[in-house]
């Protein structure tokens, strides 16, 4: 009823202050990181071992050997279709809070202890909004845009998963041996996606806005794309579990290092005829490193992250394509560009910062390994180079989020022309290079 | 071209080395429910009437200047029709009250005041009409904000004198002749 007359005196309330010191506010992030960490493993794992032992072994029972099969091959797309809901719900708190903590705020804190509940919060409220179609909308095209810009990008974490799990079980038929091009080709199709739902909200700002993220789109695939042939040249294999493998043993044999020529510099001071192979090398860590950088922005640009997030920029938001979609449409384009940045980031993790091995030596990797592979639960040896590997990526994405912080967005003609003026023609220099100083190596 | 490019990620390399420096730094939100913000002692919010923090007898005396200066006509101020300067009814709707603080300067005696208190919502308007039980405050809390806002203590009534010693002190009155 109404308010009690003693509030007056509110010197009286018992002050709470919520953050008593400066640091509780990373370690309580990395709580929360973990328990959600925790869920979706869990998560995950369960549906494999569901799909992949369990219900297969209950087929083979009834002697349904076929079913049994085809139980056994369909896990990994379960698991797929398992983690990356999951890992986009986490995603998205994971970035709420980070840039709170970077900008001196709080972030979501109130549903669920520590706000860990804040995205199914908001899926919940996204799946009770009313779904609608503007009248002169193209039904079935409407329809289709967000599943065309969701499916694929789900579809291409398909080989990162095995080469994040070394091929444990169900995943050995994913390793595919052109698995880098199966992640490019496959992400290059959500632009479609982008061009119908622009097409069909029958909205003349959304065509345009569609229009403009579309070509955003695919102008930042080529230097992406370029990049990825200078290292697929540079490692000589476009299979992802290839390239992760030829950066065993330490940290100065990651790509971004120089693919393991590093130690050659040392070459470069006692000046004479091995200041050559020194020069080398020096060249060749300027190029990965740059090659490095190169593949962050245009891989940033092509999931429509700030810097370059015009399409889709909130304070813009009226002439964007995804203005006419609603509820669950919605859910899915947004849900699909964290999943876009995910692929992207641990792309960049396989390529360049060592892919799932640790940055140590390779007999510590092995010890872990066995030790991991002969606990008395069964073979864990596929929980290393997973996790490895998420935390690589996820340190990125903590970079983007740093980067989203920090920066302002470009505008539209700023943005074409930082890729086709720069990156591109940096993009084609790079595969030279890079070419010239393979074919020279010592 | 070169220069510029590596100009350039200098400067954003600057600009994002600052905002990491902010990274484990206490969030300057508050909280709300569970953090009561500190008001100051002149914020315009909720009212109320006071009454002695000595004698605990009410303050105010029914003159009605609040219920003239009010820009929106919310008070009603009705007093006791026997005695003069005796409150029977006050009543005062913070639905239409725009909180600009003008009764709590004319009242003579201090009694009307802002508390600091904001937190008044309501199911229905009719109960933001409050009535002179819910407007008095207890001599505690009249004690708290007399202290609080630095309202000087009302001064002690005058002890009544008997009215042979009033005429025998003619007062000097040189006036007009």
């Amino acid at each position: 009823m109404s308010v009690s007359f003693l509030n007056l005196l509110d010197k009286f309330r018992p002050h709470r202050v919520y953050i008593p010191s400066p640091l509780v506010g990373i370690v309580q992030f990395f709580v929360l990181a973990i328990f959600w960490f925790l869920i979706i493993y869990g998560a995950t794992v369960t549906a494999t071992l569901l799909f992949a032992k369990v219900i297969p072994d209950l087929f083979l029972e009834f002697r349904l050997f076929n079913l049994a099969q085809v139980t056994y091959y369909l896990a990994p797309l379960i698991a797929v279709m398992v983690l990356i809901p999951a890992n986009a719900t986490f995603l998205v708190l994971n970035e709420r809070k980070i840039l709170a903590l970077l900008t001196v705020r709080s972030g979501p804190n109130r549903v669920g202890p520590n706000g860990f509940l804040q995205t199914v919060a908001d899926a919940v409220k996204l799946l009770f909004k009313e779904d609608i179609i503007p009248k002169s909308a193209d039904k079935l095209l409407f329809n289709l845009a967000p599943i065309i810009f969701f499916g694929p990008t789900t579809i291409a974490f398909i080989p990162i998963l095995a080469t994040a799990t070394n091929n444990a079980g169900p995943f050995l038929s994913c390793d595919l041996s052109i698995g880098i091009l199966f992640i490019l080709a496959v992400s290059s199709i959500p632009v479609i996606g982008l061009v119908l739902g622009g097409w069909a909200s029958s909205n003349k700002y959304s065509l345009i806005g569609g229009l403009r993220s579309a070509a955003q789109a695919i102008s930042y695939e080529i230097p992406m794309v370029l990049t990825v042939i200078s290292m697929i040249v540079l490692t000589g294999s476009i299979s992802l579990r290839e390239i992760s493998d030829g950066q065993i043993g330490g940290i100065l044999n990651w790509n971004i290092l120089a693919a393991g020529e590093l130690p050659l510099i040392l070459n470069l001071f006692p000046l004479g005829k091995g200041s050559l192979i020194g020069l080398y090398a020096l060249v060749l860590l300027g190029v990965c490193f740059m090659l490095f950088l190169m593949y962050l922005l245009s891989a940033c640009a092509e999931v429509n992250r700030i810097p370059f997030d015009l399409p889709e920029a909130e304070s813009e938001l009226v002439s964007g394509y995804n203005t006419e979609f609603t509820g669950m449409k919605f859910a899915l384009f947004f849900l699909a560009e964290y999943t876009a940045l995910f692929i992207i980031c641990c792309l960049a993790s396989i390529l360049f910062l060592g892919g799932v091995h640790l940055p140590t030596s390779y007999e510590t990797e092995k010890n872990i390994l066995l030790l991991l592979a002969t606990t008395p639960f069964g073979d864990f040896s596929w929980l290393l180079p997973s996790i490895v590997l998420m935390l690589k990526a996820y340190f990125l994405i903590f970079i983007s989020v740093w980067v989203r912080a920090t920066l302002p967005r470009l505008r539209y003609d700023q943005l074409m022309s930082f890729s086709w003026k720069f990156l591109i023609p940096l993009s084609l220099v790079n595969i030279f290079v890079v070419a010239v100083l393979v074919s020279v190596k010592p | 071209m070169i220069k510029k490019t590596i100009e350039g990620l200098y400067n954003i390399a600057k600009g994002m080395a600052t905002v990491l420096k902010h990274i484990g730094r206490n969030p300057i939100t508050s909280s709300y429910p569970d953090v009561v913000p500190e008001l100051y002692p002149n914020t315009r919010h909720r009212l109320a009437l006071t009454v002695n923090p000595d004698t605990g007898e009410h303050l105010c005396i029914a003159c009605k200047q609040c219920e003239r200066i009010c820009p929106d006509t919310c008070i009603t101020v009705i007093g006791d029709p026997e005695k003069k300067g005796v409150i029977k009814d006050f009543y005062l709707d913070h639905g239409l009250c725009m909180f600009c603080g003008l009764c709590t300067e004319v009242c003579p005696t201090n009694c009307i005041i802002n508390t600091v208190d904001f937190e008044m919502s309501e199911y229905n308007r009719e109960d933001l009409i409050y009535d002179i039980e819910r407007l008095t405050l207890s001599q505690d809390q009249s004690r708290f904000y007399f202290d609080f806002k630095e309202i000087p203590k009302p001064k002690p009534k005058p002890v009544k004198v008997p009215a042979s010693a009033a005429t025998a002190v003619k007062p000097e009155v040189t006036g007009i002749k």
